[in-house]
């Protein structure tokens, strides 16, 4: 008796007879929605994943770009600029009269 | 046949089956040992975590919205000498230090190589790599360097990240921006709004994934960090730069100088645009470590006779025209001697006069015969004026302004002529500012203010602005005669040095000794002064108000304010006035416009910035959204042709009649290197549009 269950069992016959025949049906249903659900765990977890990432990416591009911006305005101090004109022996002088407005009327 | 086939695929099948059946069996054998009897047991904080959520501290921004201190992520680089090969250290080690002494520019390349060789010979694993903390676009190349691109368990390369508050200005108005340590101590905007910038922590559960990676638990409960608010400050970076680059120069050139300030302040709201501190150190150059704009009450010298000055005009004692004796330049009064510094004296002048030359004997005189009958009346008239008003700062440190009364211990015979000349009387620079605001103002005093909004996003959250203290300081015909003396100082008085044909400087020098213990002059003569200079500009439509003041250490020289503070005052002015548009009336086109096709106009649009989005035209071109473009005459039927500039990688652009801003930026995006001569717009560029060129090809512009 042992040695048969354990037969059906290891052989796989006890796959064609019985109750299992007679629902493969819903058994091929369940076994879909286990496989939809694991799915679409994976899917959730790889779109968390990937936000993870790229808010890393977003926060590593703001450095980089806070980084070059910061140097940007310290090159472009007025002290800064005079010292690089000065350095490159060219002759260009700061403003002694303020720029002017020029009105124009659109006609 | 057919039966021992079919019994060969049952035996393989079978044993396929209990393969796949012991498999499953050593699984689930194995995840029980890890459970339950394995020594590293995986517990639910290996998987699950709280992680706090740090929150981004709002920047500091000027006035103009340009960032005075950000927080920015950097990367601390370490090295882990020991796990990289033999073979590959020996190979690369060489490129690898070249590499490393271009990017971080401290020290050569063979300085860095011997560095590198003797960490892996002491075998540090957590050798300190640069002389900074790097942004990541530099951590991108350098993880593409020699060894470290290996990665970190070859190349040895540890990355870890941190926070840094950068001021992208330098030193520029460091004292205002303040500091904030890690016990929570500090100065200025960073530590008095510190409440404000840090913003909120948050925290989520986060579940360990495949890789090391961790990621927010879906449906845990989770809150969100919350970053901190950005303070806009009232600092103007060009007037803040011109304060700080003046009052710097103008110490350096004596050695005597123990430190100066330097205020700018706009006329109608009291927002303050620049406010330099220097302060000498041991090494004798000077650093921004103590403010003595707001918080160094000193007795002010002549700088005050303004407030005597109109004190006695606002009380009927006297006008501009009254007349005062000077004498020989020595005057005693309750036994106290007044002296001038015009040898010989300045003998018989007006009130005016006086005021001009800043005689101490004529102010005393003046000042004792209005009020020595009842000197409480004075200095009720200086508290009517708000001379001595707390002015309730949004920063921390103010000083206090105080003024010795008739009820004092310290008062004495001499003290209301001593009054008269700017003693017996302690002010900050800040309080004589906001005074001489008060009067370029029209009478209107305004609270002296550092701190414009609290925004998040760039939107407004909170908005301060400017306050007024006192509405009218002193009647309008006092104060027209006080701004003809202020504007007589500079035409006819002390601080000629300041006149100017262009704009109208209006102020007043003072020169005032220090007490030192009580003394203003010790047994071997040395003294200690106060150089200052306070005013406004234009004097007819004051816009912006400045004190200068400058403090020396024990000298037995003369330092005056006309000949020390002046001149920083007018070289400010001038840098203001200079960079200014709006400091002339529009010049009027008298109804020439420009023609409606500015063949001119190439670059880039949709900015604001091509010259077309400025011009009045009958049809204006649409180029919204469409790049570089060019616009020219089209067909000649009058209405402006737009065409879009063909940029295409290795070939070279047209960039003719587009200004040199234009054309550096497009240029050098495509990779090129720029050099040009004459100006005006690209009239010609050498090698030719279409022309096939690498990246980092030279290009020749033509500006006519």
């Amino acid at each position: 008796m042992k040695k048969r269950i354990i037969e059906n069992v290891l052989g796989g016959q006890i796959l064609a007879k019985g109750n299992f025949t007679k629902h493969w049906r819903f058994i091929l249903y369940i076994f879909a929605l286990v496989i939809l659900y694991i799915s679409i765990h994976f899917g959730i977890r790889n779109t968390m994943q990937r936000m993870t990432r790229n808010e890393e990416t977003l926060r590593n591009l703001r450095s980089e770009y806070m980084g070059k911006y910061t140097r940007l305005l310290y090159t472009g101090k007025r002290g800064e600029i005079e010292k690089l004109l000065e350095k490159n022996s060219l002759d260009l002088e700061a403003p002694a009269t303020p720029p002017s407005r020029v009105k124009l009327e659109e006609d | 046949m057919e039966g021992n086939g079919t019994n060969r695929i049952f035996v393989r099948f079978f044993f396929v089956y209990v393969f796949f059946l012991v498999m499953g069996a050593v699984g689930i054998a194995g995840i029980i040992s890890v459970q339950y009897f394995s020594k590293d047991k995986i517990t639910a904080e290996d998987i699950y975590k709280e992680q706090v959520l740090m929150p981004m501290r709002g920047s500091i921004l000027a006035s103009d919205g340009s960032p005075l201190a950000v927080s920015i992520p950097v990367f601390e680089l370490r090295w882990d000498s020991k796990v990289v090969p033999d073979s590959v250290f020996q190979r690369d080690i060489d490129s690898l230090a070249l590499c490393l002494s271009r990017i971080f520019k401290n020290k050569s390349a063979s300085a860095w190589r011997s560095e590198l060789v003797s960490a892996r010979r002491s075998g540090n694993r957590y050798k300190l790599i640069g002389n900074r903390n790097v942004d990541f676009g530099e951590l991108e190349e350098i993880r593409r360097f020699p060894v470290f691109r290996l990665g970190k368990f070859r190349g040895g390369l540890i990355v870890n990240r941190d926070n840094e508050r950068v001021n992208p200005y330098g030193h520029l108005a460091v004292r205002t921006i303040g500091y904030l340590n890690a016990d929570g101590e500090g100065t200025g905007i960073e530590y008095t709004y510190d409440y404000r910038l840090r913003g909120e922590k948050g925290l989520q559960t986060v579940h360990r994934m495949l890789g090391d990676e961790w990621i927010p638990v879906n449906g845990a409960p989770a809150r969100p960090a919350i970053d901190g608010y950005d303070i806009r400050t009232t600092i103007d970076v060009r007037i803040q730069e011109a304060a700080e680059t003046e009052l710097r120069a103008q110490l350096a050139m004596s050695d005597v100088f123990e430190g100066g300030t330097a205020v700018i302040m706009d006329v109608k709201t009291g927002a303050v645009r620049g406010i330099a501190n220097m302060y000498k150190r041991r090494d004798g150059t000077f650093d921004e470590s103590y403010n003595y704009a707001i918080a160094h009450a000193t007795e002010p010298g002549s700088t005050l006779k303004l407030a005597a000055l109109a004190a006695m005009i606002e009380d009927g004692h006297i006008t501009l025209d009254t007349p005062v004796d000077g004498g020989n330049g020595e005057w005693y009064y309750a036994g106290n001697k007044i002296t001038d510094t015009h040898r010989g004296g300045y003998g018989k002048m007006t009130a005016l006069e006086a005021f001009e030359k800043s005689s101490n004997i004529a102010f005393a005189k003046m000042i004792t015969e209005s009020y020595g009958d009842d000197p409480a009346a004075y200095i009720s008239r200086l508290h009517n004026m708000k001379l001595v008003e707390k002015l309730n700062l949004d920063i921390e440190g103010e000083g206090y302004a105080n003024i010795v009364t008739p009820e004092d211990g310290s008062w004495s015979n001499s003290s209301l002529a001593s009054l008269g000349y700017g003693y017996a009387v302690t002010l900050t620079p800040m309080h004589i500012l906001t005074f001489y605001n008060a009067v370029a103002n029209g009478g209107k005093m305004m609270r002296p203010y550092f701190i414009e909004d609290f925004e998040r996003d760039g939107v407004v959250t909170e908005n301060f602005g400017p306050t007024v203290v006192s509405g009218s300081i002193c009647s309008k015909s006092t104060l027209n005669a006080v701004r003809t003396a202020l504007r007589g100082v500079v035409t006819d008085g002390t601080a000629k040095i300041c006149d100017d044909k262009r704009y109208a400087i209006a102020g007043k020098t003072g020169t005032a000794r220090v007490a030192t213990n009580g003394r203003y002059e010790d047994e071997q003569g040395f003294r200690h002064y106060q150089a200052s200079f306070a005013g406004y500009f234009p004097a007819d439509d004051p816009k912006y108000s400045c004190i200068v003041v400058l403090y020396t250490g024990k000298t037995k020289g003369n330092f005056y304010g006309a000949t020390w503070a002046a001149p920083i005052f007018k070289r400010i002015a001038d840098k203001i006035y200079a960079s200014h548009p709006e400091w002339n009336a529009p010049l009027s086109a008298n109804g020439l416009t420009p023609s409606d096709n500015p063949s001119i106009a190439a670059g880039l649009a949709g900015k604001n910035s091509l010259s077309a989005d400025f011009m009045p035209m009958k049809s204006r071109p649409h180029t919204k959204g469409m790049g570089w473009v060019r616009i020219d005459n089209g067909d000649g039927s009058g209405i402006p042709a737009v065409s879009q500039i063909e940029i295409e990688r290795g070939i070279v652009p047209d960039v003719s009649g587009m200004g040199v801003k234009d054309a550096l930026y497009l240029l050098e995006n495509e990779g090129y290197r720029v050099t040009f001569r004459g100006s005006g717009r690209v009239s010609s560029q050498s090698p030719q549009a279409g022309t096939a060129l690498g990246p980092g090809g030279r290009i020749v512009l033509t500006l006519k």
